[in-house]
């Protein structure tokens, strides 16, 4: 039993790989679903089995090949990542059984095997930045899990889906190049790739070449602001998320920014945090006025917009603002609020937008004025709307609130209350663009597109519900979430110089 | 001597870099990226980084002009008819690429101290690989894993390319008709050029293990060979939808993968090698790679299917 226990971080990333690769030869697109989930339900195990590990014994540092670092790649898991690898996994594990009819409905029969080989290749490559301890490694898997993206955006239905996957793969190729060119400005500068050995050398090496050092936090900040969506690098997401298959969207809405976000924690807070000064770097001054006109900007061109897809992708940059904003705060309140929100925000748009993929199972659209009446013909898919999109808004009692309540005591902590002024205004703009989606679904008289629509099959429902529920108990119950996050802000903030 | 001749390497690739970017024509632009490309494996060279040379030549200038070549064939009938950006446009992002270039430049000149590099290491540790090329020991035992991964996005890539044929020809085959028509000088070659062309692609895959080479550039080697066949119509292009062809695509990574769950039983770990078969192996991997490879590279630049399955 201990020796596959020391081996769980490789497979952790091992399992989806090689399940990928089967699922490519797979012909029949039910088959290829059922693998799939059986190989995506195996990834929770491990997480969860690697988090009590950590919680317990501290963190883990894995040996690929049995080569030591810094020369080979090692897998270090501790707190933060272990919490992203369980956020990623669960949630695509909750998903999994919602794909086959909506996927089935969207995608060709025999695309359909291919699809689920990508899916399972990003997922790989998201659970590999997260528990990887080498930058290069990250980088490897960041292409993996682009590349797979970019051709599941390309299959969804619509004929622009495959000019939002070029828009992606445009941006995101300039993202990963200024990636991988900070990370060799730092290979230059410390002659490592291994972020603990990185960290270790960069404060000797910062006082020898300082420019370097500055330089490679730039690329570095700037590629991955590009795959998180930071305001105004989020061109590429209202489309990309608009014309994906559902469940593709729902998929990277609730993982793929998340993983980037956790990414730029692990290079700011254990690289950069730990070497130099990082209230001292321009990290802040740069992430403030970004969140906030994230905050603002997105969430109005949300309320403006009429394909629902496009709304909520709208409402993900806004919400992505939050998550950097209290990332900019730098204090244990703030930095707790950012990261339950990445884990609550992966919760509620995840519901959101398997609400959606019902909707467009049903009724073929998501475009607002075609859905009047949708809220009495789909109750219960609405109902979920619904709730899960008050939690957004951050009502009392939801999820949501949890992490506004922690942002903006962190604001007043930082003493910055205007800050504080902001995300209650800001999360009055959400109440707009998804009232206005009510209004529409219970107010107006049925339309001809939805009126046979109804509820969607139970395999599609519970998935739906499960994330909903989830999106409501963490408003309550914030052991696992805000207590988690919490301990992490506070490991990540005790480990600054 | 050596100096004026580095220095004039780096300003004919300044200034080919700058006739690149000034080129109107398309197909201009490209044909010089591939002079750029060569220039470039040449100043690898002087750089003693002799490994990065022969894949720049491979890779950067060979199947990248390949395909960029049969792109701006495709590109042709709707060249001229896209607005072009206007002028300010062009100065501006000219201006900030430079800028940033320039500025990248002046932070990566340092001072004349040698910057710190894992290099000694790498050599240390190469006994326990078994192999004698430095660079194949960080491929394919150190960094083995982003090795086995850099596989797999080469086969997203060409998964990605044929996501891009119509629903129609799904599954068919591609049709090769950006390339040139098929004539008998190309017949002649496509004849003549492929039993030698596969035993140096041999050669460079098996010398890798102690030379530079290796699996990327005798797996291009093989590539270009079954390019020229199909090109010339000795041989028809395969549809995607072939049994026999996708167990070739996923021959290499299959194998690795293989290899990499081996070491969870008989070594330390995933992608570890016991000491004695440690070269054994990693030259077995690399002779399915470079299978793999070619056929991955050759059927990226054929292009995504375009003709229907025959029933």
């Amino acid at each position: 039993m201990s020796a596959i226990t020391a081996q769980l971080p490789g497979l952790q990333v091992v399992v989806p790989l090689l399940g990928a690769i089967i699922a490519a030869f797979m012909r029949r697109g039910t088959l290829a679903w059922a693998w799939a989930t059986l190989i995506t339900a195996f990834t929770p195990i491990i997480a969860f089995a690697l988090l009590f590990q950590v919680w317990s014994n501290g963190p883990i540092s894995y040996h690929m090949g049995g080569w030591p670092p810094p020369i080979g790649i090692e897998y270090r898991v501790d707190l933060l990542n272990a919490f992203v690898l369980v956020l990623v996994s669960l949630v695509s594990t909750i998903m999994m059984p919602y794909a086959r009819r909506s996927v089935a409905h969207e995608i060709d029969g025999d695309k359909q095997a291919w699809f689920y080989a990508m899916y399972l290749l990003c997922l790989a490559g998201l659970l590999g930045i997260a528990i990887t301890g080498d930058a290069f490694n990250a980088f490897v898997f960041l292409e993996i899990s682009s590349l797979s993206t970019y051709v599941m955006i390309a299959m969804g239905r619509d004929r622009r889906a495959l000019v939002a996957s070029y828009q992606y793969l445009i941006l995101g190729t300039i993202g990963a190049t200024f990636y991988v060119i900070g990370v060799g400005l730092l290979y230059l500068v410390t002659g490592s790739l291994n972020f603990a050995d990185i960290a270790a050398r960069l404060g000797e090496a910062s006082a020898a070449f300082p420019r370097p050092v500055l330089a490679g936090l730039a690329f570095l900040f700037v590629g991955i602001s590009l795959k998180l969506a930071l305001f105004p690098l989020h061109l590429w997401l209202p489309n990309a998320y608009a014309y994906a298959p559902s469940f593709a969207t729902a998929f990277l809405a609730a993982t793929a920014t998340k993983v980037a976000v956790y990414l730029f924690l692990r290079i700011a807070f254990s690289i950069y945090g730990v070497a130099l000064d990082l209230k001292a770097l321009p990290v802040s001054t740069v992430l403030y006025p970004l969140s906030i006109a994230a905050m603002f900007i997105a969430s109005i061109l949300a309320v403006y917009e009429q394909n629902l897809k496009r709304m909520l992708a709208y409402s993900s940059v806004a919400q992505i603002g939050y998550i950097t904003l209290g990332i900019a705060l730098m204090n244990q309140a703030g930095l707790t609020g950012g990261i339950v929100h990445l884990f609550n925000h992966a919760l509620i748009k995840g519901a959101l937008f398997l609400a959606l993929g019902a909707v467009m199972y049903r009724a073929g659209t998501v475009k607002l004025d075609d859905l009047g009446g949708i809220g009495r013909t789909m109750p219960l898919t609405f109902a979920a709307f619904v709730l899960a999109g008050m939690s957004l808004m951050g009502v009392p009692g939801t999820a949501g609130f949890i992490s506004k309540y922690y942002l903006i005591v962190g604001a007043l902590d930082a003493g910055k209350w205007p800050v504080a002024f902001l995300i209650v205004a800001s999360s009055l703009i959400a109440l707009l663009y998804i009232g206005r989606a009510v209004e529409v679904a219970y107010f107006r008289p049925v339309s001809k597109a939805v009126a046979h629509a109804k509820d969607p099959p139970l395999m599609m429902l519970v998935p739906m519900l499960a994330l909903t529920f989830a999106s409501v108990y963490f408003g309550i119950d914030t052991e696992l979430s805000a207590g988690v996050a919490s301990r992490i802000a506070e490991l990540l903030i005790g480990g600054l110089k | 001597m050596a100096l004026v001749f580095d220095i004039g390497i780096v300003s004919l690739l300044i200034a080919i870099g700058a006739w690149m970017i000034m080129a109107r024509d398309t197909l201009v632009a490209v044909i010089i990226f591939v002079v750029y490309g060569l220039l470039m494996s040449i100043a690898w060279v002087r750089l003693s980084a002799v490994d990065v040379a022969l894949t720049e030549a491979a890779i950067g200038s060979g199947i990248t002009g390949m395909l960029l070549l049969s792109a701006a064939a495709r590109l042709r009938q709707t060249e001229g008819a896209g607005a072009r950006p206007s002028f300010p446009v062009c100065v501006a992002a000219g201006s900030l690429c430079a800028l940033i270039s320039a500025g990248l430049a002046g932070v990566v000149l340092l001072p004349a101290d040698v910057a710190p590099t894992l290099a000694p290491l790498a050599v240390a540790n190469l006994a326990d690989t078994g192999l004698e090329n430095p660079v194949a020991g960080v491929l394919f035992a150190y960094r083995a894993l982003d090795t086995l991964l850099e596989k797999v996005v080469l086969l997203l890539a060409l998964l990605g390319v044929w996501s891009l044929g119509s629903d129609r020809a799904w599954g068919g085959a591609p049709a090769l008709g950006a390339y040139v028509p098929p004539n008998d000088i190309l017949v002649f070659f496509a004849q003549v050029l492929p039993p030698i062309g596969i035993v140096f692609a041999a050669y460079m895959t098996w010398t890798g293990a102690s030379h530079p080479g290796g699996a990327f550039q005798g797996g291009t080697v093989l590539a270009v060979m079954w390019l020229l066949v199909m090109m010339a119509g000795v041989a028809r292009a395969p549809p995607i939808s072939s049994t026999k062809v996708r167990w070739l695509l996923v021959a290499g990574p299959a194998l690795f993968l293989a290899v990499g769950f081996l070491g969870f039983v008989i070594a330390a770990g995933f992608l570890a090698y016991p000491v004695d078969y440690a070269k054994a192996l990693i030259v077995l991997i690399e002779i399915a790679l470079a299978l793999s490879i070619g056929v991955t590279l050759a059927l990226l630049a054929a292009g995504p299917p375009e003709r229907t399955l025959q029933p």
